[in-house]
Protein backbone atom coordinates (compact mmCIF):
# COMPACT_ATOMS: atom_id res chain seq x y z
CA UNK A 1 0.00 0.00 0.00
CA UNK A 2 1.32 3.44 -0.88
CA UNK A 3 0.47 6.70 0.81
CA UNK A 4 -1.81 8.52 -1.62
CA UNK A 5 0.12 11.17 -3.61
CA UNK A 6 -1.32 14.69 -3.77
CA UNK A 7 -2.33 14.28 -7.41
CA UNK A 8 -4.98 11.75 -8.33
CA UNK A 9 -3.54 8.75 -10.22
CA UNK A 10 -4.71 8.07 -13.76
CA UNK A 11 -5.90 4.47 -13.97
CA UNK A 12 -6.85 4.23 -17.64
CA UNK A 13 -7.39 6.36 -20.71
CA UNK A 14 -10.41 6.98 -22.89
CA UNK A 15 -9.56 8.59 -26.21
CA UNK A 16 -6.39 10.19 -24.87
CA UNK A 17 -8.09 11.63 -21.79
CA UNK A 18 -6.66 10.21 -18.57
CA UNK A 19 -9.35 8.94 -16.22
CA UNK A 20 -8.19 9.35 -12.62
CA UNK A 21 -9.47 7.40 -9.64
CA UNK A 22 -10.91 10.59 -8.12
CA UNK A 23 -12.84 11.19 -11.33
CA UNK A 24 -14.36 7.70 -11.07
CA UNK A 25 -15.63 8.52 -7.58
CA UNK A 26 -17.04 11.83 -8.77
CA UNK A 27 -18.98 10.12 -11.53
CA UNK A 28 -20.27 7.49 -9.10
CA UNK A 29 -21.75 10.34 -7.05
CA UNK A 30 -23.24 11.92 -10.18
CA UNK A 31 -24.71 8.56 -11.25
CA UNK A 32 -26.13 8.05 -7.75
CA UNK A 33 -28.07 11.31 -7.89
CA UNK A 34 -29.18 10.70 -11.48
CA UNK A 35 -30.55 7.28 -10.50
CA UNK A 36 -32.19 8.83 -7.44
CA UNK A 37 -33.95 11.38 -9.64
CA UNK A 38 -35.10 8.67 -12.05
CA UNK A 39 -36.25 6.44 -9.18
CA UNK A 40 -38.45 9.25 -7.91
CA UNK A 41 -40.32 9.06 -11.19
CA UNK A 42 -43.36 11.25 -11.61
CA UNK A 43 -44.10 13.49 -8.68
CA UNK A 44 -47.39 12.94 -6.90
CA UNK A 45 -49.37 15.85 -5.50
CA UNK A 46 -49.76 13.94 -2.24
CA UNK A 47 -46.28 12.57 -1.47
CA UNK A 48 -45.94 9.05 -0.09
CA UNK A 49 -43.06 6.86 0.96
CA UNK A 50 -39.81 7.59 -0.89
CA UNK A 51 -40.98 10.89 -2.37
CA UNK A 52 -42.11 12.01 1.06
CA UNK A 53 -38.66 11.27 2.49
CA UNK A 54 -36.97 13.25 -0.30
CA UNK A 55 -39.34 16.15 0.20
CA UNK A 56 -38.41 16.28 3.89
CA UNK A 57 -34.73 16.64 2.93
CA UNK A 58 -35.42 19.29 0.27
CA UNK A 59 -37.72 21.19 2.59
CA UNK A 60 -35.15 21.18 5.39
CA UNK A 61 -32.38 22.44 3.08
CA UNK A 62 -34.62 25.15 1.63
CA UNK A 63 -35.52 26.38 5.13
CA UNK A 64 -31.85 26.48 6.16
CA UNK A 65 -30.95 28.45 3.02
CA UNK A 66 -33.81 30.85 3.63
CA UNK A 67 -32.45 31.57 7.12
CA UNK A 68 -29.32 33.02 5.47
CA UNK A 69 -30.82 34.77 2.44
CA UNK A 70 -33.75 36.15 4.42
CA UNK A 71 -36.22 36.01 1.58
CA UNK A 72 -37.86 33.14 -0.21
CA UNK A 73 -37.19 34.41 -3.73
CA UNK A 74 -33.41 34.31 -3.36
CA UNK A 75 -33.59 31.09 -1.34
CA UNK A 76 -35.35 29.39 -4.24
CA UNK A 77 -32.92 30.88 -6.77
CA UNK A 78 -29.84 29.69 -4.83
CA UNK A 79 -31.29 26.37 -3.76
CA UNK A 80 -30.20 24.29 -6.79
CA UNK A 81 -26.59 25.50 -6.53
CA UNK A 82 -26.16 25.33 -2.77
CA UNK A 83 -28.10 22.12 -2.13
CA UNK A 84 -26.48 20.51 -5.16
CA UNK A 85 -22.98 21.33 -3.88
CA UNK A 86 -23.87 20.17 -0.38
CA UNK A 87 -25.41 16.84 -1.36
CA UNK A 88 -22.72 16.07 -3.93
CA UNK A 89 -19.89 16.80 -1.50
CA UNK A 90 -21.55 14.98 1.37
CA UNK A 91 -22.10 11.87 -0.72
CA UNK A 92 -18.67 11.88 -2.37
CA UNK A 93 -16.91 12.57 0.95
CA UNK A 94 -18.70 9.70 2.63
CA UNK A 95 -18.07 7.51 -0.39
CA UNK A 96 -14.41 7.72 0.60
CA UNK A 97 -15.21 5.60 3.66
CA UNK A 98 -16.64 2.80 1.54
CA UNK A 99 -14.62 -0.40 2.05
CA UNK A 100 -12.36 -0.78 -0.96
CA UNK A 101 -11.69 2.90 -1.47
CA UNK A 102 -7.92 3.21 -1.49
CA UNK A 103 -7.38 -0.55 -1.12
CA UNK A 104 -8.83 -2.21 -4.23
CA UNK A 105 -6.85 -1.23 -7.27
CA UNK A 106 -4.86 -2.07 -10.35
CA UNK A 107 -1.10 -2.41 -10.60
CA UNK A 108 0.48 0.48 -12.40
CA UNK A 109 3.63 2.57 -12.56
CA UNK A 110 3.98 5.08 -9.75
CA UNK A 111 7.16 7.20 -9.56
CA UNK A 112 8.92 4.65 -11.76
CA UNK A 113 7.93 1.73 -9.54
CA UNK A 114 5.09 -0.74 -9.89
CA UNK A 115 2.55 -0.09 -7.15
CA UNK A 116 -1.10 -0.67 -6.36
CA UNK A 117 -3.09 2.26 -7.73
CA UNK A 118 -6.45 2.44 -5.96
CA UNK A 119 -9.50 2.32 -8.20
CA UNK A 120 -11.46 4.65 -5.96
CA UNK A 121 -10.34 7.83 -4.24
CA UNK A 122 -12.56 10.49 -2.64
CA UNK A 123 -13.52 12.97 -5.36
CA UNK A 124 -12.67 16.01 -3.21
CA UNK A 125 -9.13 14.72 -2.61
CA UNK A 126 -8.31 15.93 -6.12
CA UNK A 127 -7.44 19.63 -6.20
CA UNK A 128 -8.80 19.87 -9.77
CA UNK A 129 -12.32 19.16 -8.58
CA UNK A 130 -12.23 21.52 -5.60
CA UNK A 131 -10.75 24.41 -7.61
CA UNK A 132 -13.37 23.91 -10.31
CA UNK A 133 -16.17 23.90 -7.75
CA UNK A 134 -14.81 26.95 -5.91
CA UNK A 135 -14.34 28.87 -9.18
CA UNK A 136 -17.89 27.97 -10.16
CA UNK A 137 -19.25 29.11 -6.78
CA UNK A 138 -17.51 32.50 -6.92
CA UNK A 139 -18.38 32.98 -10.61
CA UNK A 140 -22.01 32.14 -9.88
CA UNK A 141 -22.06 34.75 -7.11
CA UNK A 142 -20.88 37.36 -9.65
CA UNK A 143 -23.45 36.34 -12.25
CA UNK A 144 -26.23 36.53 -9.67
CA UNK A 145 -24.82 39.87 -8.50
CA UNK A 146 -24.81 41.24 -12.05
CA UNK A 147 -28.40 40.11 -12.54
CA UNK A 148 -29.66 41.43 -9.22
CA UNK A 149 -27.87 44.80 -9.07
CA UNK A 150 -27.16 45.57 -12.71
CA UNK A 151 -23.77 45.97 -14.38
CA UNK A 152 -22.77 49.37 -12.97
CA UNK A 153 -23.72 48.68 -9.35
CA UNK A 154 -22.05 45.29 -9.27
CA UNK A 155 -18.81 46.38 -10.93
CA UNK A 156 -18.70 49.47 -8.70
CA UNK A 157 -18.22 47.17 -5.71
CA UNK A 158 -14.74 46.44 -7.05
CA UNK A 159 -13.78 49.25 -9.43
CA UNK A 160 -15.57 52.17 -7.88
CA UNK A 161 -15.25 54.87 -10.56
CA UNK A 162 -18.88 55.83 -10.05
CA UNK A 163 -18.14 56.67 -6.41
CA UNK A 164 -15.39 59.11 -7.42
CA UNK A 165 -17.66 60.88 -9.91
CA UNK A 166 -20.45 61.14 -7.33
CA UNK A 167 -18.00 62.52 -4.75
CA UNK A 168 -17.11 65.49 -6.97
CA UNK A 169 -20.54 66.95 -6.24
CA UNK A 170 -19.94 66.76 -2.48
CA UNK A 171 -16.58 68.48 -2.12
CA UNK A 172 -12.85 67.77 -1.76
CA UNK A 173 -13.00 65.62 1.41
CA UNK A 174 -15.55 63.33 -0.21
CA UNK A 175 -13.25 62.93 -3.22
CA UNK A 176 -10.41 61.87 -0.94
CA UNK A 177 -12.67 59.33 0.77
CA UNK A 178 -13.83 58.05 -2.62
CA UNK A 179 -10.24 57.52 -3.75
CA UNK A 180 -9.53 55.49 -0.61
CA UNK A 181 -12.70 53.50 -1.26
CA UNK A 182 -11.51 52.90 -4.80
CA UNK A 183 -8.34 51.34 -3.38
CA UNK A 184 -10.38 49.17 -1.00
CA UNK A 185 -12.45 48.03 -3.97
CA UNK A 186 -9.29 46.89 -5.72
CA UNK A 187 -8.25 44.94 -2.63
CA UNK A 188 -11.63 43.23 -2.71
CA UNK A 189 -10.88 42.20 -6.27
CA UNK A 190 -7.86 40.32 -4.91
CA UNK A 191 -10.17 38.97 -2.22
CA UNK A 192 -12.26 37.27 -4.89
CA UNK A 193 -9.23 35.24 -5.98
CA UNK A 194 -8.49 34.49 -2.32
CA UNK A 195 -12.05 33.19 -1.95
CA UNK A 196 -11.46 30.59 -4.66
CA UNK A 197 -8.10 29.66 -3.13
CA UNK A 198 -9.34 29.27 0.44
CA UNK A 199 -12.53 27.41 -0.54
CA UNK A 200 -10.71 24.90 -2.71
CA UNK A 201 -7.64 24.39 -0.51
CA UNK A 202 -9.71 23.94 2.64
CA UNK A 203 -11.85 21.21 1.13
CA UNK A 204 -8.95 19.49 -0.61
CA UNK A 205 -6.71 19.69 2.46
CA UNK A 206 -9.25 18.19 4.82
CA UNK A 207 -10.41 15.34 2.61
CA UNK A 208 -6.92 14.49 1.33
CA UNK A 209 -5.44 14.59 4.85
CA UNK A 210 -8.21 12.27 5.98
CA UNK A 211 -7.43 9.81 3.21
CA UNK A 212 -3.72 9.83 4.10
CA UNK A 213 -4.52 9.45 7.81
CA UNK A 214 -6.76 6.43 7.20
CA UNK A 215 -4.11 4.85 4.94
CA UNK A 216 -1.41 5.30 7.59
CA UNK A 217 -3.67 3.98 10.35
CA UNK A 218 -4.62 0.93 8.29
CA UNK A 219 -0.93 0.38 7.62
CA UNK A 220 -0.12 0.44 11.34
CA UNK A 221 -3.08 -1.51 12.71
CA UNK A 222 -5.55 -3.67 10.84
CA UNK A 223 -8.33 -3.79 13.40
CA UNK A 224 -10.16 -1.55 15.88
CA UNK A 225 -7.62 1.33 15.98
CA UNK A 226 -8.63 2.85 12.59
CA UNK A 227 -12.33 2.90 13.57
CA UNK A 228 -12.29 6.16 15.57
CA UNK A 229 -10.41 7.83 12.72
CA UNK A 230 -13.03 6.60 10.27
CA UNK A 231 -15.78 8.04 12.45
CA UNK A 232 -13.81 11.28 12.53
CA UNK A 233 -13.70 11.21 8.73
CA UNK A 234 -17.50 10.88 8.60
CA UNK A 235 -17.70 14.02 10.73
CA UNK A 236 -15.10 15.88 8.65
CA UNK A 237 -16.92 14.92 5.44
CA UNK A 238 -20.21 16.31 6.72
CA UNK A 239 -18.63 19.43 8.19
CA UNK A 240 -16.62 20.27 5.07
CA UNK A 241 -19.65 19.75 2.83
CA UNK A 242 -21.64 22.11 5.09
CA UNK A 243 -18.83 24.66 5.18
CA UNK A 244 -18.40 24.71 1.39
CA UNK A 245 -22.13 25.00 0.77
CA UNK A 246 -22.69 27.66 3.45
CA UNK A 247 -19.77 29.79 2.23
CA UNK A 248 -21.10 29.55 -1.32
CA UNK A 249 -24.47 30.63 -0.01
CA UNK A 250 -22.89 33.52 1.91
CA UNK A 251 -21.04 34.70 -1.24
CA UNK A 252 -24.24 34.48 -3.27
CA UNK A 253 -26.21 36.37 -0.64
CA UNK A 254 -23.60 39.12 -0.23
CA UNK A 255 -23.25 39.54 -4.01
CA UNK A 256 -26.99 40.09 -4.41
CA UNK A 257 -27.33 42.40 -1.39
CA UNK A 258 -27.97 46.04 -2.21
CA UNK A 259 -25.39 47.30 0.29
CA UNK A 260 -22.68 45.95 2.57
CA UNK A 261 -20.04 44.12 0.61
CA UNK A 262 -18.12 42.73 3.54
CA UNK A 263 -18.53 39.32 5.03
CA UNK A 264 -19.23 40.72 8.47
CA UNK A 265 -22.19 42.65 7.10
CA UNK A 266 -23.58 39.48 5.61
CA UNK A 267 -23.29 37.78 8.96
CA UNK A 268 -25.17 40.61 10.61
CA UNK A 269 -27.91 40.32 8.02
CA UNK A 270 -28.00 36.59 8.46
CA UNK A 271 -28.33 36.89 12.22
CA UNK A 272 -31.12 39.44 11.89
CA UNK A 273 -32.99 37.17 9.54
CA UNK A 274 -32.20 34.07 11.53
CA UNK A 275 -33.80 35.46 14.64
CA UNK A 276 -36.97 36.40 12.78
CA UNK A 277 -39.78 33.89 13.16
CA UNK A 278 -40.22 31.63 10.15
CA UNK A 279 -43.03 32.66 7.86
CA UNK B 1 -31.68 34.92 25.59
CA UNK B 2 -29.99 34.04 22.35
CA UNK B 3 -31.38 31.60 19.86
CA UNK B 4 -29.88 28.36 18.62
CA UNK B 5 -29.18 30.04 15.29
CA UNK B 6 -26.56 32.30 16.88
CA UNK B 7 -24.73 29.31 18.34
CA UNK B 8 -24.92 27.46 15.03
CA UNK B 9 -23.45 30.43 13.21
CA UNK B 10 -20.60 30.64 15.70
CA UNK B 11 -19.96 26.91 15.28
CA UNK B 12 -19.90 27.26 11.49
CA UNK B 13 -17.47 30.17 11.72
CA UNK B 14 -15.19 28.07 13.93
CA UNK B 15 -15.37 25.16 11.47
CA UNK B 16 -14.50 27.47 8.58
CA UNK B 17 -11.61 29.24 10.27
CA UNK B 18 -10.03 26.25 12.01
CA UNK B 19 -10.21 23.82 9.12
CA UNK B 20 -8.92 26.57 6.86
CA UNK B 21 -6.02 27.60 9.05
CA UNK B 22 -4.89 23.99 9.41
CA UNK B 23 -5.21 22.92 5.77
CA UNK B 24 -4.26 26.01 3.79
CA UNK B 25 -0.78 26.80 5.23
CA UNK B 26 0.18 23.11 5.07
CA UNK B 27 -0.73 22.79 1.39
CA UNK B 28 0.89 26.07 0.41
CA UNK B 29 4.05 25.11 2.33
CA UNK B 30 4.14 21.71 0.62
CA UNK B 31 3.79 23.22 -2.85
CA UNK B 32 6.25 26.04 -2.16
CA UNK B 33 8.76 23.78 -0.43
CA UNK B 34 8.76 21.24 -3.27
CA UNK B 35 9.24 24.04 -5.77
CA UNK B 36 12.16 25.50 -3.79
CA UNK B 37 13.75 22.06 -3.48
CA UNK B 38 13.43 21.48 -7.20
CA UNK B 39 14.93 24.85 -7.93
CA UNK B 40 17.94 24.58 -5.63
CA UNK B 41 18.31 20.79 -5.64
CA UNK B 42 18.25 20.57 -1.85
CA UNK B 43 15.66 17.81 -1.55
CA UNK B 44 14.12 17.42 1.02
CA UNK B 45 15.50 20.13 3.33
CA UNK B 46 13.67 23.24 2.14
CA UNK B 47 10.39 21.30 2.14
CA UNK B 48 11.00 20.39 5.78
CA UNK B 49 11.80 24.02 6.62
CA UNK B 50 8.63 25.37 4.97
CA UNK B 51 6.49 22.68 6.60
CA UNK B 52 7.91 23.49 10.05
CA UNK B 53 7.21 27.17 9.46
CA UNK B 54 3.66 26.33 8.32
CA UNK B 55 2.97 24.12 11.35
CA UNK B 56 4.33 26.77 13.67
CA UNK B 57 2.21 29.48 12.03
CA UNK B 58 -0.86 27.22 12.23
CA UNK B 59 -0.28 26.58 15.93
CA UNK B 60 0.00 30.29 16.69
CA UNK B 61 -3.09 31.14 14.62
CA UNK B 62 -5.20 28.31 16.04
CA UNK B 63 -4.35 29.18 19.65
CA UNK B 64 -5.18 32.83 19.07
CA UNK B 65 -8.43 31.98 17.33
CA UNK B 66 -9.38 29.50 20.05
CA UNK B 67 -8.96 32.26 22.67
CA UNK B 68 -10.97 34.67 20.51
CA UNK B 69 -13.83 32.23 19.96
CA UNK B 70 -13.88 31.25 23.63
CA UNK B 71 -14.58 34.92 24.40
CA UNK B 72 -17.23 35.05 21.66
CA UNK B 73 -18.90 32.00 23.15
CA UNK B 74 -18.94 33.57 26.59
CA UNK B 75 -20.46 36.71 25.10
CA UNK B 76 -23.21 34.64 23.49
CA UNK B 77 -23.94 32.91 26.79
CA UNK B 78 -24.34 36.23 28.56
CA UNK B 79 -26.50 37.94 25.94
Amino acid sequence: MIIPPAAAEPIFEIGGIAITNALVNGWIAVAFFAILALALGRMQMIPRGFQNFMEVIVDFLLKEIQKVTGDEKRARAFFPIVAGIFLFLLFSNWLGQLPGTGTIGVYGVHHGEVALLPLLRPAASDLNLTIAMAAFAVLASHLFGLRALGFVSHVSKFINIRGIFQAFKKGPIAVLVAIVEFGIGLIELVGEVAKVMSLSLRLFGNIFAGEVLITVMLGLFSFIVPIPFMLLELLVGAVQATVFAMLTLAYLTVATDEHGHEEEHADDHASEHATEPAH
Amino acid sequence: MSSDAAYQRLALKIFVEFSGSIAIPAILAAVFGEWLDMRYGTEPWLLIVTMVVAFFATTVVVVRKARFYAREYEKLNKS
